[in-house]
């Protein structure tokens, strides 16, 4: 037997006699990072899980934790020395910093000993203090930054596994999913100093870079199966992609096309509101315009704002040269989409199908005398799958079976048959695969060839370099600098988010 | 819904990329799985297994003409109720007053009459206590915000009081001839309420099956962020459903009175319960997880002929609570258990 902090051998799994996993095989030193890559479906999150105890895998499946096999289902993986943070953090936003980072482990107290806040907080400093975070204990997890928080489940998850972390096992799922660029390089800090101690790290990414600079080994996934395990050092981001693929994925963004045209389709005139201050800008006919910055810098509010009544506006944004009043009602009325980045939260109704989900905004055009016409409606519905490339084919599949790509694309597909002139787009390709996301970008070229204005606020710098005609940095609010076609490049972009504004 | 014949705008749909492999997951995603297929169909199942049952174990009373008649009878302010119930649900609501304000309304019948008006008069003032209530119960759930369990709970209550204190807390005996009259008339061997719910039956059904508004309602029960923010009128649709459900069982009270002769203000208790468990069971039914009004109708009579069955094998009454009780468990556990099975992966 290995004598990795974590071996699993031929572990394979079948749901309904359906195979997603086959004979994977994973083993991690003490002391490595272990990149897990793959597209969505591919097995990832199943093999988490299996680690975790929530899944029983196949008969046959071996797993094993510092050389002893261990009886599967994994039973209490913390006593095994593995702690894991799922993408959702499963935080308890009103309560403190260190609450939620004790509550797995009982605070260390029997269950009706009393807690004290004052050793509460002491532990947390500590633990932090060793990792060098600088966080305040005592402050409520639900007035934290996305990045700041990804900090509390990873201090919980250290605390799970006690004080030396030595021969322990971390697993990170996605977690800088929703972080800034900032933001990510901190935490990666983070993992390196983990790994410095001794423990074992399995991180789990769609950010091939992220993975590439961290991690020493990356195991690669596809259709559940494992393509190959290599060293990062002689690896690159194109290699990496195509054997989660399984083909060549050249170009990958699309051709960025000069926008000649000056005809301007939204202008945001001195817009006010919460962190907002002051900020102006417009989009043209035919151009995708980048809105970026740091987390917290405001560009997140901007499309629920413009089109999602956050807040009521008298005259501040102008479609087509008519103003209107920041309703999604008042916004679709002037051709003005949103397709928000929390698609699960803010687009998709769970439960129901592709078919009702993309069809919800038509209805009016099936309507046949008395009733909706619905062998019209399965038609239009397939049509536009098909048209949109999403897989599988099958508009009456509950949405919640589709993967994240695709049903980013059916809510894409949704906003794009409405014909937008203005097409608002909230972290577009946050939480799609790699196939997906050139998919989507496409789709966005597309739109704007098409002659709508297109503005994409994404903290993906290299996504908005890539893809963007122009692109405004916002920091505290504003709108501090511009790039024009020619000027843009994920570098300047990020010397620029991070620089202090500088006075006009 | 403005019926609009538009022709088919064709948009620029993309053509997909002929770089990417062409989609083989189809077998990734096979049929469900048997259990997920039939179990829309439990509930129907079980209603002809217990028909059928009872008119084995008790041929003589049982399976009579009379007692198919009684038992749907018996139903028709309980499915009025349902429905009622059943509208604000099915955009994520919940309206627990229905009963008290049926009740109410009741009440309002009687001590309109007694206190000297006219029949007209007097059911136009039971009618509005419904839009009334409804008025009330959407302010206070859409637009204070309050959970709509426990806004209407509070209404539900204090309508339950109104009833009482407008009928001096006794039994309301002053309705009006004509309603008597009226609710006992009948077509076709069945008296008019059980007509009346069935055509309202007909119409919700139409209106959630048929209706770009049914699927907007069930977007809304649903995601309501989502259904906001995709430009749905969803405080006007909720508050609207709210009205539309208080003003049902106003009609239910008139109905009830008039089939009774008389009113107990003290009754409303026995009718909270009942339509909760018909909507539900009806939600584990044919659509699964959705209100919807076929499981509905079906819940309505399984429940009644598994409690006149049992009742005419010698039960007392007290089955019919641990009847209601019980179907309201087992709907949602089946619901919740055929979700899972669905959604394995």
């Amino acid at each position: 037997m290995s004598s990795g902090a974590v071996q699993m051998t031929n572990v394979s799994m079948t749901f309904d006699g359906v195979q997603v996993l086959h004979d994977v095989e994973l083993s991690i030193a003490p002391g490595e990072i272990h990149g897990l890559v793959g597209e969505n479906g591919s097995g990832k999150s199943t093999l988490v899980k299996i680690l975790g105890g929530l899944y029983t895998p196949d008969k046959g499946s071996q797993v094993s934790f510092h050389g002893r096999d261990v009886a599967l289902p994994v039973r209490d993986p913390q006593r095994l020395g593995l702690s894991i943070v799922h993408q959702d953090l499963a935080l308890v936003e009103t309560m403190s910093v260190a609450d939620n980072t004790g509550i797995s482990t009982n605070y260390e107290r029997r269950l009706a000993a009393p807690i004290s806040s004052g050793r509460e907080a002491r532990v947390v400093r500590r633990l932090a203090d060793h990792f060098g975070i600088s966080i305040d204990p005592n402050r409520l997890v639900g007035e934290l930054s996305p990045a700041e928080r990804s900090v509390v489940a990873i201090l919980r998850a250290l605390r799970q596994l006690g004080d030396g972390s030595q021969g322990k096992l971390i697993v990170l799922d996605e977690p800088t999913a929703s972080l800034s660029r900032g933001e990510s390089v901190r935490l990666l800090e983070l993992l390196r100093i983990m790994a410095s101690n001794g423990t074992a790290v399995l991180y789990i990414s769609h950010h091939m870079d992220e993975v590439l600079s961290v991690c020493d080994r990356i195991s690669v996934l596809r259709s559940g199966r494992l393509v190959t395990t290599r060293d990062a050092a002689n690896s690159s981001e194109s290699e990496i992609v195509e054997l989660m693929l399984g083909y060549k994925l050249d170009d990958f963004y699309p051709e960025v096309h000069p926008s000649p045209n000056e005809v301007v389709r939204l202008e945001v005139r001195d817009l006010n509101h919460g962190v907002i201050s002051g900020l102006s800008f417009r989009a043209h006919k035919g151009e995708i315009v980048g809105v970026t910055g740091l987390a917290g810098m405001g560009q997140d509010d901007i499309p629920y704002l413009l089109a999602g009544g956050r807040a009521h506006l008298a005259d501040q944004v102008i479609v087509d040269g008519t103003t209107v009043d920041g309703t999604p009602r008042s916004a679709k009325r002037r051709g003005m989409q949103m397709v928000p980045g929390n698609r699960q939260r803010d687009a998709l109704w769970l439960y129901a199908t592709a078919s009702e989900n993309l069809t919800l905004p038509f209805l009016r055009r099936f309507w046949r005398s008395i009733r909706l016409d619905r062998s019209r409606e399965r038609r239009f519905a397939e049509e536009t799958l098909r048209g949109y490339s999403v897989r599988p084919l099958r508009p009456a599949l509950e949405i919640g079976k589709f993967s994240g790509g695709n049903q980013q694309k059916i809510v894409m597909a949704r906003a794009l048959r409405q014909d937008p002139g203005v097409l608002l787009l909230h972290e577009p390709t946050q939480g799609v695969d790699v196939g997906a996301k050139k998919e989507i970008l496409s789709l966005v070229r597309q739109a704007a060839d098409g002659g709508a204005a297109v503005v994409v606020f994404s903290s993906d710098c290299e996504e908005v370099a890539q893809l963007c005609n122009r692109v405004h940095i916002m920091r505290y609010g504003t709108v501090t600098a511009t790039l024009a076609e020619g000027e843009i490049s994920e570098d300047r972009i990020l010397a620029l988010s991070q620089q202090p504004a500088l006075k006009k | 819904m403005t019926p609009e014949t538009q022709p088919e705008t064709t948009l620029p749909t993309p053509t997909a990329d002929p770089q990417l492999p062409t989609p083989v997951e189809d077998s990734r995603y096979p049929r469900p799985s048997i259990l997920a297929r039939l179990g829309p169909w439990a509930v129907p199942l079980l209603f002809v297994i217990l028909f059928v049952t009872f008119c084995l174990a008790a041929p003589e009373t049982f399976a009579t003409m009379t007692n198919v008649r009684v038992m749907i009878v018996g139903q028709a302010i309980i499915l009025m109720l349902s429905l009622a119930l059943l509208i604000p649900l099915r955009a994520g609501d919940f309206d627990l007053s229905v009963g008290s304000v049926m009740i109410l309304a009741g009440c309002t019948l009687g001590a309109a009459t007694a206190d000297g008006h006219g029949p007209v008069t007097a059911c136009v003032l039971a009618l509005l206590v419904g839009p009334v209530v409804g008025i009330v119960n959407g302010l206070l759930v859409v637009r204070v915000g309050i959970d709509s369990f426990i806004a209407t709970l509070g209404t539900l209550t204090i309508v339950a009081g109104l009833a009482r204190f407008i009928s001096d807390d006794a039994l309301v005996m002053t309705v009006p001839d004509e309603v008597v009259e009226f609710t006992r008339r009948s077509l076709l061997d069945f008296p008019v309420p059980v007509w009346i719910g069935w055509i309202v039956a007909l119409l919700v059904w139409y209106v959630f099956e048929c209706t770009p508004a049914g699927r907007h309602m069930l977007f809304i029960g649903s995601n309501l962020s989502a259904a906001r923010l995709a430009g749905l009128r969803v405080n006007q649709y909720r508050q609207l459903m709210y009205v539309l459900s208080g003003t049902l069982s106003a009609v239910a009270g008139v109905l009830l009175a008039g089939m009774l002769g008389s009113v107990d203000p003290n009754s409303s208790g026995a009718y909270l319960l009942p339509p909760i468990t018909a909507a539900f069971l009806g939600a584990s039914a044919i659509k699964l997880g959705r209100f919807n009004v076929a499981g509905t109708l079906i819940a309505i009579y399984l429940v009644a002929v598994g409690v006149a069955g049992l009742q005419m094998l010698g039960f007392a009454s007290w089955i019919s609570d641990l009847f209601n009780g019980t179907f309201l468990i087992f709907a949602v556990g089946l619901t919740l258990v055929l979700r899972r099975s669905s959604s394995a992966s």
